[in-house]
């Protein structure tokens, strides 16, 4: 029974940080009706963003570096959609969909060799937020992690309250359902794409610094969150806030449970992932709309 | 309509690259040679073609420039430089592969000529190694190859080198078949993985372990290497051992550690190149699993990068012990000292074993074509067959040989292979411990510390 | 866009034009196959990679242009070309002939299996399972050592046997399999099929309603499409004698799409063109190391932003004043929905 916890408790708080990410992702998407193929990228780069900080001022306490490592990543998620995506919404390229997919791909290939070239092969790792580990009885956690998934459950919390409560909340749910109707409102679709496209950047970036002191970082590093989190949201149901926290939970313990009880640990392990591919196939196949496919908030 | 002058453009195209693709350097003609030829060094530039092809060893040379023309004299490197290959290797071994050439052309270069370098990146792919070794030498007309870092990549370029001739001193590849071919122009300093892993299992067999878990990447190396130590364990009796295959850029080991926590071993190992070895490292120790009393720690021979080892994984650290390929600092000639010294200046990094091997192949290569007098590749065989050279790794030199062929009862990696590679078993046993610092436990002969020291 | 023809078709001008045409593709061919007499075996051996990549990067766009079915899986059908004929001759000692063939068949078998499985998506699942499944092939067949040598590398023997050393021959083998595909497909597009391709991909709606039956030609797109990429793959295998899980990682499938769409992903011999000339850039800029990826990547960026039809389709209609264009224009007759945001309730099960 222990063991089983102590795999659930891993689960779960790994779960609530790919929540967090997964819900940049479907932010996104409910806002701006595309997939962003870099979304792993951000999360790399806020990764780095973290440790180059934390290199170029390191009086600095580790935990300040999270929010200017998501702003980071939100800056430049808002000067790509500028520059690259808003066209689509002037109706200005044609198949936009397919436009859409080839350009965030073709952003994450630019961005991971930026990386490598400009930053280099070799695995960094910014400093810890709080050393050393804590002992939770079925398990011991680091205080990284602890750490990381405590601020996840608050920002995933955080994002819940902006979203229903706050007016820019309202604002991007209206456009998300009705582009013409909220510009009736007075809501310009436009900003309000920036806004989703960079809070969403932002979101992987902050992952991607929570994250960077427990597993460090190099270039490719976003490639796995990027595959896991287009897992997550067509599970959770594609533009759904609650889907994407509860498919990032139940993709955690998937994956946890698989390493932990498969039973060849060998495959257990290879396959982490392909566990979580083939469980995305079948809902692509059998249930496409996910969990929560219908949006409520 | 549109597809049929679609068609054309295609082809007007295809031609129009074509021409600018060998607007290069003029075309080599191949040549067919038989390989014994006697009047090699003063008719270099004759180009006998022979219409009949000989059966046993037909070897297909590029017409080498003859030597009175050469003004430098080009050697070819290759290893890893982007993913999927181990970059992070192949990156020091070019840093150092270019420091050893600039130190011989500082020293007045080759046969009074300077020694110029093309490094190809390989990327960890096998057909790149293939195109990467066949450009070098039909391109870049490379009198001699050194370097890589990948098994399965050395085993094809090999091929090409033996294709053509051209004399090759492997740095890094461990795969026995390498030396075992038997190829005339193939040489090895890297230690083989029988004799790698047998310090290893030597070492864990006499600190008294009996239940081992490795967890072990899920490539041509891992698989290998996990094979050898299972081999070897068995044969000295310890037959607890499991192996775990995975991803080598898994991000959390932490269920699959859990799992092995139900029922701790003796000893861990993490068996993972590149940043999977650090996470293996911090997400053993942030469990309690290891290292500990109770269960020690056997780290991949990553560690010995300590800077971005003690970055990566902080105090965790502690206790851990690798494999170490090169010498520790109680055997350091001036060659080792110096080599370190000028690579951390000159590169702003520790230099890991995989460089110091490429440092000491290219040294040994260069010295070979000193030896021989000449570029030609028979020559320079010749001449690395009979070389004695003091490298940063010790005293380098080649045991079996055309004159000295292997006997029946030893294992044919033996061929053209530096026996007496540097293989010890080192133990960070403080925070923050340098390579230099950390004792050498394993073996005794080289011992500067205890044999192991437990948390 | 209006699509009114630019030329006008007058009769006598349209003939010389296409002895113009046909007599310029003549020489060409002509070249081609004399490339080797005057290429050394380095350069050759770029140029065979290439036109690999060609078929690739043509045959993709068929299935992504012309059928509109933007698939990540086309590298895969290509591994599963190469890998079939590879495990056939390894456990079982089957000649590469023979595995070739199988390997096609293989390839087509799973594309049209997965052309089936996607018939009803939109294209960002379509591209989101496409990834999952080319990523799930990828972990198997590197996990699966026992069958595949995973990593290790999986050994073939080459097509002409052991004592063929030259190159040349497999150049033509696969400059006569580029040709023949491209023919194959050219003469595809222009017949009822491609026509049909077309309708289904401008508004599957309204050609459904005139009775195209639109699911046939979906699946006939990723059958024949995924066949080319075995067929591609199962020649490379036995070519370079040696193949790894990494021919099918995602930044291949990356780079083939790159290819398609700088070229110009609507028009196969551009597509084709795309993939030699990146192919070949890529090669002879090798000495930027990590940086000539970057450039590449922003050109692609840049390319999808600014020339979506790729650079060289525009190059053609300068060159040679074409006709009515299909390249990537608004969708005349859709449902407006097609451009906006997709409501939450609109999910994936259909148009």
């Amino acid at each position: 029974m222990d063991f089983f916890l102590s795999i659930t408790s891993t689960g779960l708080v790994m779960g609530v940080i790919y929540a967090l990410m997964a819900l940049g992702l479907t932010l996104i998407y409910s806002i701006l009706g595309i997939v962003n193929f870099a979304h792993g990228e951000f999360y790399m780069l806020g990764g780095y963003a973290s440790y180059l900080i934390l290199s170029a001022l390191s009086g600095l306490h580790p935990l300040l570096v999270v929010p200017l490592a998501g702003l980071a990543g939100a800056a430049l998620g808002l000067i790509f959609e500028i520059l690259f995506l808003r066209p689509i919404h002037q109706d200005r390229i044609d198949r936009p969909d397919e436009y859409a997919i080839l350009v965030t791909f073709g952003l994450s290939f630019f961005l991971i060799n930026l990386t490598l070239a400009a930053v280099g092969p070799y695995p960094h790792r910014p400093d810890s937020f709080f050393p050393g580990t804590v002992n939770l009885g079925i398990t011991r956690i680091s205080g990284d992690r602890l750490t990381a998934g405590a601020l996840s459950l608050i920002l995933v919390g955080a994002l819940l309250l902006i979203i229903n409560k706050t007016w820019i909340g309202k604002a991007l749910r209206a456009v998300s359902q009705d582009k013409q109707a909220a510009a009736v409102v007075g809501i310009d679709s436009l900003s309000m794409n920036s806004i989703a496209f960079a809070a969403g950047a932002g979101l992987a970036a902050v992952a991607g610094a929570l994250l960077a002191p427990s597993f460090s970082v190099t270039p490719d590093v976003g490639a796995q969150p990027s595959i896991r989190s287009y897992v997550i949201i067509v599970l959770g149901g594609m533009g759904s806030i609650k889907g994407s926290i509860f498919g990032g939970v139940i993709i955690g313990l998937v994956e946890s449970l698989a390493a932990g009880y498969f039973p060849d640990p060998s495959r257990g392990l290879k396959y982490k992932t392909a566990f979580g591919l083939l469980i995305f196939m079948l809902v692509l196949l059998v249930r496409p709309r996910g969990l929560f496919g219908r949006k409520e908030e | 309509m549109k597809h049929k002058s679609a068609l054309n453009l295609f082809l007007i195209v295809l031609v129009l690259s074509v021409l600018v693709v060998s607007c290069g350097p003029a075309p080599t003609p191949e040549v067919i040679r038989e390989t014994v030829v006697v009047e090699q060094t003063v008719e270099v530039e004759k180009e006998v073609e022979v219409t009949k092809e000989v059966k046993e060893e037909v070897v297909v040379t590029a017409t080498p420039v003859p030597m009175s023309e050469m003004e430098t004299i080009l050697i070819g490197g290759f290893g890893p430089l982007s993913a999927p290959g181990s970059y992070q290797s192949g990156t020091q071994m070019r840093q150092a592969t270019e420091m050893a050439v600039d130190e011989i052309n500082d020293a007045g270069g080759v046969l009074g000529k300077t020694v110029e370098l093309v490094f190809g990146d390989t990327e960890g792919l096998p057909e790149r190694g293939t195109a990467v070794t066949e450009r070098l030498i039909t391109q870049n007309n490379v009198v001699g190859l050194t370097g890589e870092f990948h098994s399965a990549v050395g085993l094809t370029e090999m091929e090409v080198a033996h294709k053509y001739g051209v004399p090759t001193v492997f740095a890094e590849p461990w795969a026995d078949e390498v030396t075992a071919s038997g190829y005339m122009e193939i040489f090895r300093i890297a230690p083989s993985i029988e004799y790698y892993s047998s310090i290893a299992t030597n070492y864990m067999v006499e600190v008294g372990w009996e239940s081992i878990v490795f967890v072990v990447e899920d490539t041509d190396y891992g698989h290998l290497q996990a094979e050898g130590w299972v081999a070897q364990l068995e044969e000295a009796g310890v037959t607890d051992v499991e192996v775990i295959y995975a991803d080598p850029a898994t991000e959390d080991f932490t269920p699959i550690l859990q799992r092995i926590q139900q029922d701790p071993p003796d000893m861990l190992s993490g068996v993972i190149t590149g940043i999977g070895n650090s996470r293996m490292v911090r997400q053993a120790c942030e469990l309690g699993l290891a290292p500990t009393a109770e269960t020690a720690y056997y780290a991949s021979s990553d560690a010995q990068y300590d800077e971005d080892f003690w970055e990566n994984v902080g105090d965790c650290g502690q206790y851990v012990f690798f494999t170490f390929v090169g010498l520790p600092e109680t055997v350091w000639n001036e060659k080792t000292e110096a080599f370190i010294n000028n690579f951390e200046e000159r590169y702003d990094h520790t230099p890991g074993a995989p460089a110091m091997e490429a440092y000491d192949a290219t040294y040994l290569l260069l010295q070979a074509i000193e030896d021989a007098g000449t570029t030609e590749p028979e020559a320079v065989i010749e001449a690395l067959e009979n070389i004695r050279m003091t490298g940063a790794l010790g005293e380098l030199w080649f045991e079996y040989t055309s004159d000295n062929p292997v006997p029946e009862d030893e294992p044919d990696w033996k061929w053209h292979q530096w026996l007496t590679p540097s293989v010890y078993i080192i133990q960070y046993t403080e925070v923050d411990q340098t390579l230099e610092e950390a004792p050498v436990v394993f073996p005794e002969e080289r011992a500067t510390g205890p044999l192991y020291t437990s948390p | 866009m209006s699509t009114k023809p630019r030329l006008q078709l007058n009769l006598p001008a349209l003939f010389s034009k296409r002895i113009l045409q046909w007599g310029a593709a003549l020489i060409l061919l002509v070249v081609a196959l004399f490339v080797p007499t005057f290429v050394e075996t380095y350069r050759l051996h770029v140029i065979i990679i290439a036109y690999f990549y060609a078929i690739l990067s043509s045959s993709w766009s068929l299935l992504a242009g012309y059928a509109g079915q933007f698939s990540f899986a086309h590298v895969a059908f290509m591994a599963i070309g190469a890998y079939t004929t590879g495990m056939l001759g390894k456990h079982f000692g089957w000649p590469p002939l023979v595995g070739i063939v199988f390997g096609v068949v293989m390839a087509g078998a799973v594309g049209i299996a997965i052309g089936a499985l996607v018939l009803r998506f939109k294209p960002a699942y379509l591209a989101l399972f496409t990834i999952a499944f080319s990523e799930i092939l990828r972990l198997l067949i590197r996990g699966e050592t026992q069958l595949t040598r995973g990593d290790h590398g999986l050994h073939l023997e080459p097509l002409l046997g052991a004592d063929v050393i030259s190159r040349v021959p497999y150049y033509y083998i696969m400059l006569a399999i580029l040709v023949g595909t491209l023919l194959f497909m050219h003469w595809l597009v222009r017949s009822r099929i491609g026509l049909f391709l077309r309708a289904v991909r401008e508004d599957e709606q309204a050609a459904a309603a005139r009775g195209v039956d639109v699911v046939r030609y979906k699946v006939l797109a990723f059958a024949i499409t995924s066949m080319i990429a075995g067929l591609a793959g199962a020649f490379y295998g036995h070519y370079v004698t040696i193949i790894s899980p990494n021919m099918m990682v995602l930044t291949q499938m990356g780079l083939v799409m790159a290819m398609a769409i700088i070229g110009g992903v609507e028009n196969l011999i551009a597509a084709a063109l795309g993939g030699i000339l990146i192919q070949v850039g890529l090669e002879e800029l090798r000495e930027f190391g990590a940086w000539r990826l970057v450039i590449f990547g922003a050109l692609l960026m840049l390319i999808l932003r600014f020339a979506r039809n790729g650079l060289l389709t525009p190059l053609f209609r300068l060159m040679f004043g074409l006709g009515p264009r299909a390249e990537l224009r608004k969708d005349t007759a859709t449902v407006p929905e097609e451009s906006a945001p997709v409501a939450e309730g609109v999910t994936a099960d259909g148009a």
